[in-house]
């Protein structure tokens, strides 16, 4: 049959037409059946495995339901811009991965969770206080907390032995380390840059002196003896480390311990399990302790990651459903298994087996969320507690701290920018 | 028997309005392109407008605050810091990629062996991702890997790391030479089809007349050139000024935020935290003057710098 080019036009504007007009639809996404699937978007975990764990749970979640399941993993800090894009054209992922304060920013497109968080703790147990932190928004469970990444000190065994150190307990120690251990050519290395490491450290250093953005009510308590402490001490601690550390980004850590250079660092596990998965020549004198503990003791800060279900979602009882199966004994053993001690359990009933607890580099997170915080505290997650977060006060006050700015003008430019933000005095 | 004109023109007075065929098959070949504009330009630029004017943040109702934004945007230390930097860097980036621009088409105006290999081989750092480009340079500005650091280090220029990325000063000449890299070629290439339009006449006048190489430059070049330097030009402070990707993969507006520049701080307020208001008031700021620069080169283009 010849097709002219008048004929072509007309037969394909009036099959738009009739799109337009209802007549005929396109395929579309049915609630059940073979053709649904679950969209997840995830953060790309520096473990790549705690991925592959999701993706696991995830597609056999889908064979058992005639479903499909497809995760999309991209950069943590891009995360809450692709929410935020997803929330505004009302279409995206079904289950998304909501980490510390944004339950609280994004709740007002989130499906309550009570009934599912209400099933998995009647047969495992309470969360964690600081998971509950992150997902209990307003007397609702928006997020259900799923892990969280901890840190710890990362040190090397053969340099801190040829200095005559043993591995940090206290801030103090480090310090007297860090000078002998860049005399030896292997600074220890801390982040006081603008990344999300740099402030997963300095805000515990700074609890740990005793000081605090604001108080339990939001209140600013900044400008204090105990900043003025905290900075006095990383002024100190800048000058035995290579000045490279106020370039970091979330990998600049990594690079300073893996390239061989570095003696000790603050971070993740990531570091030692790479040094181990890739069978580096130093391995085995990477190793771990716990972060130090300063004049008021030791403080943790962890990263909740919990999942949370779109009300515009098409699929959110397959969501619900799919969320309860991340929960069971199988799950848990595949995620943490996975996880390799770089994901934790936010349910205490999984902290008393997990699979890396016989390695004793790992064996130190047991129970690391029990006295873990949020960077909001002593004050709930918030909006505020995410700016700073985001816009990097807390090391931004430290870098101009070592770079040369007096404790006054330190201070009062992150009063200043607490407040732009919308902290109240 | 009356023309198609007639029965048309019949037609369409009983509504009171003329439709000739040429302009319905005009609007018809302009109407894809007004849709794709409209829903692709017009609805978001109205829709950040909105946005600009309300309180608006992810969750929660959203209130008319009128100018209130802007005025309290200019109150806070971060967006100050923000502007001075926007403008430092557009102004730094544009002017240098001018000047540069203007040495490169000269340069490959002239005639050659393997020109126009070398011609298109300027186009490299234009074309390439820009993401992939930042990510080559991010490696070369590291402060563990870099490879400026490890040629000083070997030839004892420095004992120990420079942080590229991590002082105020060299972060800030790090994002310019990155985008003044990246955007070079546009200069160049534009400001070689511009001299390639000069008649040679002009010049062999010129040489005839006793005039060397630099006032045939000042007197037959540069204003001959107008026109084209005054397009790039125009594009080149759009481009730069509203630039995301350099900044955003270098140094994320680090150290200290002394990089951040309007685009990438609307990214972290807006995207990253949810408030939307306040970060719609930021990507808007330089709208005005840019669209008032725009009009008025525009207006100068065509009224006095034609030939």
């Amino acid at each position: 049959m010849k097709i002219t080019r008048r004929g072509f036009l007309k037969a394909a504007g009036g099959a738009g037409l009739a799109v337009a007009a209802g007549t005929l639809r396109w395929p579309h996404r049915v609630a059940a059946g073979p053709s649904t699937t679950l969209r997840l978007l995830g953060h790309s975990a520096f473990n790549e495995d705690s991925d592959k764990a999701i993706a696991k749970i995830g597609n056999d979640f889908a064979a058992q339901h005639s479903a499909a399941f497809a995760g999309d993993f991209i950069d943590q800090p891009e995360v809450a811009a692709k929410l935020t894009a997803e929330e505004q054209a009302r279409s995206g992922h079904d289950i998304i991965d909501l980490q510390d304060n944004l339950p609280t920013i994004h709740k007002d497109y989130l499906v309550p969770l009570d009934d599912v968080v209400a099933d998995i703790s009647k047969q495992f147990g309470n969360f964690y206080q600081v998971a509950k932190d992150s997902g209990y928004v307003d007397g609702h469970w928006l997020a259900l907390p799923w892990i969280g990444n901890g840190t710890l000190g990362v040190y090397r065994a053969d340099y801190f032995g040829q200095v005559g150190e043993q591995p940090p307990a206290t801030w103090d120690d480090l310090l007297r380390a860090a000078g002998k251990l860049k005399k030896a050519g292997h600074p220890v290395g801390l982040p006081i840059s603008q990344c999300e490491d740099a402030n997963s450290i300095l805000f515990p250093l700074l609890w740990s002196f005793g000081a605090s953005v604001a108080d339990a009510k939001a209140k600013l308590t900044l400008d204090s003896p105990q900043t003025r402490a905290a900075l006095s001490y990383v002024r100190k601690l800048f000058s035995q480390m290579d000045a490279t550390v106020l370039s970091w980004d979330d990998s600049g850590n990594n690079k300073h311990m893996l390239s061989g250079r570095g003696s000790y660092t603050i971070n993740a596990p990531s570091i030692y399990l790479r040094a181990h998965r890739e069978k580096m020549p130093f391995a085995p004198s990477v190793r771990h302790t716990l972060a130090p503990s300063g004049p008021k003791g030791r403080f943790f800060y962890a990263d909740i990651h919990g999942w949370g279900v779109f009300k515009f979602s098409p699929n959110i009882d397959l969501a619900k459903q799919f969320l309860r199966s991340m929960f069971t004994e199988a799950s848990q053993k595949t995620a943490l298994t996975l996880g390799s001690g770089y994901d934790m359990p936010v349910l205490p009933h999984f902290d008393q087996n997990p699979p890396y607890a016989p390695d004793p580099n790992l064996r130190l997170l047991v129970g690391f969320m029990r006295n873990a915080h949020l960077v909001a505290y002593p004050a709930p997650p918030s909006a505020l507690a995410e700016k700073a977060y985001q816009t990097y006060v807390i090391p931004n006050m430290f870098a101009k701290a070592v770079q040369g700015a007096s404790d006054k003008d330190a201070i009062a430019s992150a009063v200043t920018a607490l407040t732009d933000i919308g902290y109240m005095k | 028997m009356s023309s198609r004109e007639e029965i048309l023109h019949q037609r369409t007075t009983a509504y009171g309005v003329r439709l000739r065929p040429e302009t319905v098959t005009a609007w018809s070949f302009l109407l894809p392109t007004l849709l794709l504009l409209l829903v692709l330009a017009v609805y978001p630029l109205g829709y950040a407008f909105f946005l600009s004017m309300t309180d608006a943040q992810v969750s929660g109702p959203a209130h008319f605050v009128g100018l209130q934004n802007f005025v309290r945007l200019l109150r806070t230390a971060i967006f100050t810091l923000t502007l001075s930097n926007t403008i430092w860097y557009t102004l730094g980036a544009v002017a240098a990629k001018l000047v540069l621009g203007l040495v490169l088409a000269l340069v490959l105006a002239q005639r050659a062996p393997g020109m126009r290999w070398i011609r298109g081989a300027v186009l490299i750092p234009w074309v390439v991702p820009t993401s992939l480009a930042m990510l080559a340079w991010t490696w070369m500005f590291d402060s563990t890997y870099s490879v400026i650091n490890w040629v000083l280090m070997h030839l004892g220029a420095i004992a120990e790391p420079i942080a590229w990325l991590g002082t105020p000063r060299l972060a800030r000449l790090a994002v310019v030479l990155v985008n003044v890299w990246s955007g070079l070629p546009f200069f160049g290439i534009n400001f070689l089809a511009g001299l390639v339009t000069i008649p040679q006449e002009l010049y062999e006048a010129g040489t005839v007349d006793g005039a060397g190489p630099i006032v045939r430059f000042r007197h037959i070049t540069l204003p001959l050139l107008r026109p084209v330097l005054a397009t790039v030009l125009l594009f080149s402070v759009v481009m730069t000024s509203s630039d995301f990707a350099t900044v955003f993969v270098l140094t994320k507006g680090g150290p200290q935020n002394t990089t951040q520049i309007l685009a990438t701080l609307a990214f972290k307020l807006g995207l990253a935290t949810g408030d939307l208001g306040n970060a719609a008031a930021i990507s808007l700021y330089l709208f005005p003057i840019l669209a008032i620069s725009t009009y008025v080169q525009v207006r100068l283009m065509r009224r006095v710098w034609q030939w």
